[in-house]
Formats: C-alpha cells, structure tokens, sequence
C-alpha cells in the first residue's frame, strides 16, 4: 500500500523572485504540500535534519555557499539521506550542470525556461510524481 | 694508465698505445707482420675525424677520466671557460662548474661512472653562470668492459629554453583567458539572465494585477521591479570592470598612498558607527594609482558593506617585503570561513544571497584580476584579534616589465 503521509518539499533558492512565483505556481495548482525554504545549499543541509519524511526536495543549481551540485553530493555521500529524491530546477542550460546532476541521481533536471509556466509544468510534474510513486524508507 | 694519460694527454697517444697492444696480441696469435702501418694510418684518420667533429660541433664537449678530471676538451669549451688546452688537461670538472653544482650534479657522474648514459637540464656550464644547458654524459668503456671514463655533452639551450618559457607564458595566459570565457559564457546564461527573468515575472505579475486580479501587490512589485533592474545594470557594470581589470591602467606616476586609502573612505562615505582607519604611514611610490585604488576601494568597501553592526573597525596598513608592498585591509566583522577561500574570488560569487546583501559578486574578483596582472597575489586571513577578516595583497614597487608582454598576449588571445 501506498503512503498516506502527504510529502514535505523542499524548496532550495536563493532568488525571492523565483520562490515567491514558485509558491504561486502551487497555489495555482492547488498543491497543498508543506512547503520549506532554504536559501542556499548551507541552509538546505540545516534543515534536513528536521524535515519530516517523506520529502522531496527541489533544487536550483548556481547559489552562494553551497550550489545545487555541492548539496547534492554532500547527499549522496551522506548516511542518512543518500536516498532523497532530489528534482533541479534551475536556469542552467549548461551541459557540465546536467552531467554532474544526473550522475548524482537526480529525479529531473527542470530547466526554468519561460516564466509562469515552466515553473507551473514542474509543479505539475512534481505534483503527481509524489502522488504514483513509492518513497523509500518507512512511513 | 690514468696517471699516463693525464701526463701524456694526446688521444692520439692513448689511441695508438691501444694499437700496440692490439698489435702484440695479434702477432703472438698469426706469428707475422700484420700491416702496423697501415692500421696506423686507419687509426690516425679516425683520430682525424673525432678531432673535426669535437672542434666543428658547437657543444661542451669533454672527456674525464674515472676521478673526474679532464682529459679531453674542446675549443668551444676551452673558449667559454677562457683556458688554454694545457690549462684545461688534468683539471678536476668541480674546478669548472664549482664546488656547489658539484655536488648537485654529483650523483650523475656516479651513476654514468657505473655505466649508465644520463642526461639533464640544468643552468650554468664553463663561462656561463646564467645560461641553460643540456648535458649528457656517455661512459666509455676499455676492452674488459670497465667505465675508462665518461664523454661530457653540454649543449647551450638558452635560446630555445627562452622561447619555451615564453611559449609556457603564453598558453598559461591563453588558457586563462579561455577559463574566463568559459566563466562568462556560464555567468551570462545564469546571473544576468536572473534578474531579467525575475523582471519578466514580476512585469507579468504587475500586468495580472493592473487586470483587477491581485491589486494588492502591484506596488510592491513594482519595487521589486526597479529592484532587479538596478542589479542588472550593476552586473553588468561590474562585468565590463572584470573585463577590462589591470588593462587600462593609466599613466604611471607618483602616487602617496596614504592620501589615496583617506580619499577613498571619503568617497565610500561609511555610516558613522564605522570607522575607516589607517595603521601608520602608507607608503608613497611610482604606480599605477587607478587599479590600486580600484583594489583599495573594493576591499574597503566589502570591509563597511558585509559589517554586520552595531559598530566596526577597518584599519588599512602596509608593509614592505622585498620588490613588494603587502596592503592590509582588515576588518572585525562576521569573517569568512576558510572553506570559501578560493570562491570568494571567483565572478558573480556571493556569501549571501543577492536578495539579502545586494551584490554582484564581482569585487573581489576585479581585485584578485587586477591584483594578478600586477604579477601579485591576494588572501584573506582570520584577522588576528579574532574576529573579522584581514585581506592581503602584494603590490610591485616597480611596475613590471612584463605587464607589457602580457598585455600583448591578451591581445593575441582576443
């Protein structure tokens, strides 16, 4: 059976901007989830320790401190939440970005491309992926 | 035999004493004459030729017997090292190079006395401290196979070690420039293109509420607005300041320091719960004064900027060291951790976010370009009173010569 426990996000961003349309691409979609906000790598990584399972967490890349990819493998190299599922989205079109990102096992690397609606496909995305897919751990 | 031959130096005389024996030998196995004279002269022709070839080659060439004297040397070594041949003959090869390269090039003699052929680079040989040499030693071997002695090689690769260098210079600079290009290409696909998607939302946002959807906001986001487009402009700014860091540099001339660090506090014009101070008397020299002032102001400024309050200190002092000045700017703020050494000098890299501290990250990259071109180096430090950081930076006394070359390369590489 599947979880009943509605998943957490994570949201990692440094730019209000993007979170503040981020949040509106939830309300939107009527996307109910517990939302938290880091605001960079160094912060997310704080944070972890405390979030309820399951979570999910959403990741831009470039970020003072810490980027996206540096919190990434500090994940994966981590005990106890190698096994988070992680999305990037990010402006970052760079090949070197994507490579790094999906080596590190990556969910999705979301690009955020045109304004309102990549942000609004990606909480789409996100939305019925925590809704069909398994989380790992227990409930 | 050695002692013989250091006597009797003539190669000839070795040469034809060796036919002797050869001589002996044979006519004990055939029991006749074998055409001495004829060998003789086949002997004498082939001595001919070495001599033409040692004398016609443009190398150092020596030969040394088993303890290291000479035996045998050529006119161009004979002429860099100013000796007459009989000068030359007998003198131990630690005469020649000094006793202090002796014992540094020691362990290739021993190992051609062992046999083995060696070779290296090295700088100085006979009559040439400075220049840059290859050497090659060769062991020569008597009939039972012994190390006799060992056949010295030097070859003067100043010229092509110059172009080398040169060359190094060059694509370490071309590789540089190339990094930056990467580096830009990367920073304008992500930290220019921010802030202008941020405007593109924010314009979208401001247009819904114009329609009667969320009018509330319309103002705000119209601040956030002018915001983002001043940080554009800033990066942007910042970014052609990077680009042209150490380049346009001005005329050269005398420049007092000290003046220079008080009218820059003036111009920052620091909140009066900050004071900007200077540690005794900054030096006054012939410089560049418009990058070093671009240095100074960019340090000083992070140092009042990143404060965190309620009341702070930043004192710039200088201290001599050789060819160099090494500035100090140092502050009792929030410091940095070490971990972040190298990023904080990388473009558009912020501690903080933009939205916290506005920023575009580019100062200390300018200072560490600019610092760079002037063939310095720049680090930050804990400061010593335990809170805040110290930056340091040297600065040549003398403008450097090679700015021009660089310059040069930087053009070629355009």
């Amino acid at each position: 059976m599947r979880s009943s426990k509605v998943v957490t996000i994570l949201l990692v961003e440094d730019d209000e901007i993007d979170v503040k349309a981020l949040r509106w691409a939830f309300e939107k979609l009527k996307v109910a989830n517990p939302l938290v906000v880091a605001r960079d790598g160094v912060e997310a990584w704080e944070m972890l320790r405390d979030l309820p399972r399951p979570y999910l967490i959403i990741t831009d890349i470039n970020m003072p401190r810490m980027n996206g990819i540096e919190l990434l493998r500090k994940i994966r190299e981590s005990e106890e939440y190698r096994d988070s599922i992680v999305f990037a989205l990010t402006t970052s079109n760079d090949e070197e970005d994507k490579i790094a990102a999906y080596n590190l096992n990556v969910a999705g690397y979301m690009l955020k491309t045109d304004m309102g609606t990549s942000f609004q496909r990606a909480i789409a995305l996100i939305d019925n992926y925590w809704k069909v897919v398994e989380f790992p751990g227990p409930d | 035999m050695t002692d013989t031959n250091r006597a009797r130096p003539e190669t000839l005389e070795t040469a034809l004493r060796a036919l002797e024996e050869a001589e002996a030998k044979l006519r004990a196995r055939d029991g006749g004459d074998t055409g001495i004279t004829r060998l003789a002269e086949s002997v004498k022709r082939s001595e001919e030729r070495f001599r033409m070839l040692a004398e016609g080659v443009p190398n150092h060439l020596l030969f040394l017997d088993r303890e290291l004297r000479i035996e045998f040397a050529n006119d161009v070594f004979l002429q860099a090292a100013g000796w007459s041949a009989d000068k030359a003959i007998g003198v131990h090869i630690s005469e020649v190079v000094g006793v202090e390269r002796f014992m540094e090039r020691q362990q290739y003699y021993q190992r051609a006395l062992k046999g083995e052929t060696v070779a290296y680079d090295s700088t100085g040989a006979a009559g040439s401290e400075h220049g840059y040499f290859h050497f090659s030693y060769r062991p020569s071997f008597d009939e039972s196979g012994k190390v006799r002695g060992i056949f010295s090689m030097a070859t003067d690769i100043s010229e092509r070690r110059k172009i080398q260098l040169e060359l190094e210079a060059k694509q370490a600079e071309l590789l540089r420039s190339n990094k930056d290009l990467e580096q830009f290409a990367y920073v304008a696909s992500h930290d220019l293109k921010a802030p202008l998607r941020a405007i593109e939302l924010l314009v979208q946002w401001i247009t819904e509420g114009l329609n009667g959807y969320d009018t509330n906001n319309v103002q705000e986001n119209l601040g956030l607005l002018t915001k983002r487009t001043q940080r554009l402009n800033r990066l942007l700014d910042d970014l052609l300041a990077y680009s042209r860091a150490g380049r346009k540099v001005g005329a050269h001339r005398m420049t007092d320091t000290h003046a220079l660090v008080l009218d820059v506090a003036q111009m920052l014009n620091p909140p009066p719960s900050i004071t900007i101070s200077i540690q005794g008397q900054l030096p006054k020299f012939a410089t560049h004064p418009a990058p070093l002032e671009q240095v100074l102001r960019n340090l000083i400024g992070n140092a009042v900027k990143h404060h965190p309050g309620p009341e702070g200190c930043v004192v710039v002092s200088c201290e001599e060291q050789g060819d160099h000045y090494v500035f100090a700017v140092e502050d009792d703020g929030e410091g940095i951790p070490p971990q972040y050494a190298e990023r904080v000098f990388e473009m558009f890299q912020t501690l903080k976010s933009r939205d916290q501290v506005e920023g575009s990250g580019m100062g200390l990259a300018i200072v560490n370009r600019t610092v760079q071109w002037q063939r310095g180096r720049v680090w930050f430090e804990p400061a010593p009173g335990g809170r805040g950081t110290v930056f340091k930076f040297q600065w040549k006394k003398h403008q450097p010569q090679a700015a021009s070359v660089e310059t040069k390369a930087c053009e070629a590489a355009k």
